[in-house]
């Protein structure tokens, strides 16, 4: 394997690879199901102009960008079994992933940052345990391995600055044959765990006991490796419990704001802002979006959004997907990036 | 000619009647008659009369597992007949199959659905956690405590059918299995039905219900629910046992060992048709709503046809066909639910980020 990576680099330094460019240099990513359920695979430049808008074949959920070339791999949603890798340039699908025996994709996935392999989410639903697919995204995505994730239900993994990777471990058991029934609600424990650049388990920060049910689902990470987290609790729903947490040096943190119920008990998504002064979790369940100070943790502003789901660091602030369209939103103000559409943005924008 | 009658007869009892006060009453409910002559679903309406009928299920299955309990305890300590647990193990398990399609709410979050009926079991989870039961002490085995300690595989149905159908020593594991169910039960009794349960949840829909925005989406709940059973009729109860025609899997069949596998499904129908019936009711439009609960009883035919318990059906060539038959059968009663009833309650079960991940 290490030899093959060799050649790769040899070749990859006579040919010139495409890059992003030549796919109009989008800065967002998102799928879109249009209003006859067909699902879209759509990128959109700075100023939300669509530069690319490709078929994928089953509602999507999330996008993993390869951190050189114009190739996205466009996940199915949870239960999902099969992922599409799209090469965005040349509008073409480059190869399809498909989850082997006995396991299922949660929708999410990232690349090395060499941009060599790939790593996916995955449920080994026999077994309830969490997986880490690895796939060989020079040799047409082959697969090549599977790794613990660190605890049950994985569901966003993102790459850290160091290269390393951050793993949210919801600690939800499902089963395809109960569809979408959580199995362990009781007994469910969630955590965030680390990799390092190689998929070994680093660190495993497990939920204090009085929150081990409320799911670490979707995290952000900043230059520094500080982590944001939208939760979704799923415990007793008559509770009041956090919808955001933090992780820095002093630790896992749950943070209160007043407009946490509004949310109804699900942060959607996350993502710091540019300046790397706030973050944003927004609430598809509860039409809104709230923010908090990424040093204290105090809560800022919320927002009425509706349907506000898929947010991704943009500019100084972020990008949010709601029913109203794509805007650009900073502590002080919010601009429109991309107008309705004749469909619904699904769940996660993804920044590149 | 005399189908002709019979015909007509059957639609005559389905007709609405006017009666005396104003207001139509369907005959064959005698419950007010609401759709289409109002045009509308009447959410409220219809969420009072679902929760009388789970009520009614969610009771059953207590009493059921009570009395398996009591069995139990009165074949291992007082010698009363073996025939008495085996009697109550099978009343369980059907009053536990309507509930099958209900895996939301108090269910969830007690974990009910693994911790009642594990299964499918691929990789005999529940004999290896039985296996380590019976290790321990006599006097634990029979503790409920003991087993709300173990694996879910261990806690339920199929951990007792084990007992019972194997050569495992059934006593006393059999009273702390089947103690931990009946706590299970009422638990998930008082969890819907008791003060502050989530039947209150249900009837305080609204825009500041942490679960329920509004009476519709309740609707929409037990909708998907009864959609959500037939497809594990017929995924898992029928078509795991199926397997290719080349390859069957007799012993993927639910509860094979006790020859259940039938008679679970037909309870699990016969829930689908009460809910219909009795809990959506007038809300549906009465042609719509008779022509649906009749290919629920052409179902049921298709069933009583199979003859052979599930298990064997499959490994034979000529009776797996009336398996297949049956399993497509439950996949067109899926397809008059779309149809029929969907739209009748104007469930939208469009696409929305909102559902959820």
């Amino acid at each position: 394997m290490r030899r093959r990576g060799f050649l790769a680099g040899a070749v990859a330094s006579v040919v010139a690879q495409p890059t992003w460019a030549n796919a109009g240099s989008p800065a967002l990513l998102s799928a879109l199901n249009d209003t006859n359920n067909n699902a879209w695979l759509v990128g959109l430049t700075r100023s939300g102009t669509v530069t690319f808008r490709l078929p994928i074949p089953g509602r999507g959920h999330a996008a993993a960008a390869h951190p050189s070339r114009p190739v996205a791999v466009a996940f199915a949603r949870r239960p999902g079994r099969f992922a599409v890798v799209i090469d965005c340039a040349e509008g073409v699908e480059a190869a399809r992933l498909s989850a082997p025996e006995g396991r299922h994709f949660y929708g999410h996935g990232a690349f090395t940052e060499d941009g060599r392999y790939l790593l996916t989410t995955e449920n080994a639903f026999d077994d309830g345990q969490g997986r880490i697919g690895v796939w060989d995204a020079g040799d047409r995505f082959k697969r090549l391995d599977d790794l613990p994730s660190g605890g049950v239900g994985p569901h966003e993994i993102l790459r850290l600055p160091n290269g390393g990777f951050a793993v949210a471990n919801g600690g939800i058991q499902t089963h395809p044959n109960s569809g979408r029934t959580r199995l362990n609600v009781p007994t469910m424990r969630t955590n965030l765990a680390f990799l390092d650049p190689w998929g070994a388990i680093s660190n495993v920060v497990e939920a204090p006991d009085t929150q081990r049910q409320n799911s670490i689902r979707h995290i952000d990470a900043d230059a520094v490796g500080r982590i944001a987290i939208a939760l979704q609790w799923q415990g007793d729903p008559r509770k009041r419990a956090p919808v955001a947490a933090m992780l820095n040096e002093q630790g896992l943190t749950y943070l209160e704001h007043p407009a946490t119920m509004r949310l109804k008990h699900y942060g959607g998504s996350v993502a710091i802002a540019g300046n790397g002064q706030s973050f944003f979790v927004t609430g598809p369940k509860g039409d809104s979006v709230l923010s908090f100070d990424m040093d204290s943790g105090a809560p800022l502003a919320a927002y009425d959004m509706p349907l506000a789901s898929g947010v991704a660091t943009f500019g100084s602030g972020v990008a949010i997907s709601s029913s109203s369209g794509i805007a650009a939103m900073t502590a002080e103000a919010k601009t429109q990036l991309a107008g309705k559409v004749d469909g619904v943005w699904d769940n996660h924008l993804v920044r590149l | 000619m005399i189908r002709a009658i019979v015909l007509l007869m059957s639609l005559l009892l389905v007709l609405p009647v006017k009666a005396q006060t104003g207001t139509e009453i369907s005959k064959e409910l005698g419950l007010p008659y609401w759709a289409p002559g109002r045009g509308e679903v009447d959410h409220d309406a219809l969420r009072r009369r679902s929760l009388n009928v789970l009520e009614r299920q969610y009771s059953a299955f207590v009493v059921a597992s009570e009395e398996l309990h009591d069995s139990a305890i009165a074949y291992c300590d007082a010698d009363a007949p073996r025939e008495d647990v085996v009697t109550a193990f099978r009343a369980a398990w059907l009053a536990w199959a309507p509930l099958d399609s209900y895996q939301f709410g108090p269910v969830e979050f007690n974990g009910a659905v693994l911790s009642v009926n594990f299964w499918p079991d691929k990789k005999n989870f529940t004999g290896r956690a039985l296996a380590g039961l019976l290790k321990q002490p006599l006097q634990s085995q029979r503790d409920p405590a003991t087993i709300a300690a173990a694996s879910a595989a261990v806690q339920g149905l199929p951990a007792i059918e084990m007992l019972l159908f194997t050569e495992a020593p059934e006593c006393p594991a059999i009273t702390g299995v089947s103690g931990f169910l009946a706590q299970m039960a009422q638990r998930l009794y008082d969890d819907w039905f008791g003060p502050d349960g989530w039947a209150d949840l249900a009837r305080a829909a609204g825009p500041d219900n942490p679960v329920y925005l509004s009476a519709e989406e309740f609707t929409k709940t037990l909708y998907t629910a009864l959609d959500f059973g037939l497809i594990r009729i017929s995924e898992q109860r029928l078509g795991r046992p199926l397997g290719t025609f080349d390859r069957s899997f007799p012993t993927r069949a639910e509860a094979w060992r006790s020859g259940l596998s039938n008679a679970i499904i037909g309870a699990q129908l016969d829930g689908v048709a009460a809910m219909i019936r009795e809990g959506f009711a007038g809300d549906i439009r009465d042609p719509d709503r008779a022509w649906v609960l009749k290919v629920i009883g052409q179902t049921q035919t298709r069933l009583d046809r199979v003859a052979l318990p599930i298990s064997d059906a499959v490994a034979d060539p000529v009776s797996r066909v009336r398996v297949e038959v049956l399993k497509q059968k439950v996949d067109a009663l899926r397809l008059s639910l779309a149809e029929d009833i969907g739209p009748g309650l104007g469930v939208d079960t469009g696409f929305s980020p909102a559902d959820g991940d």
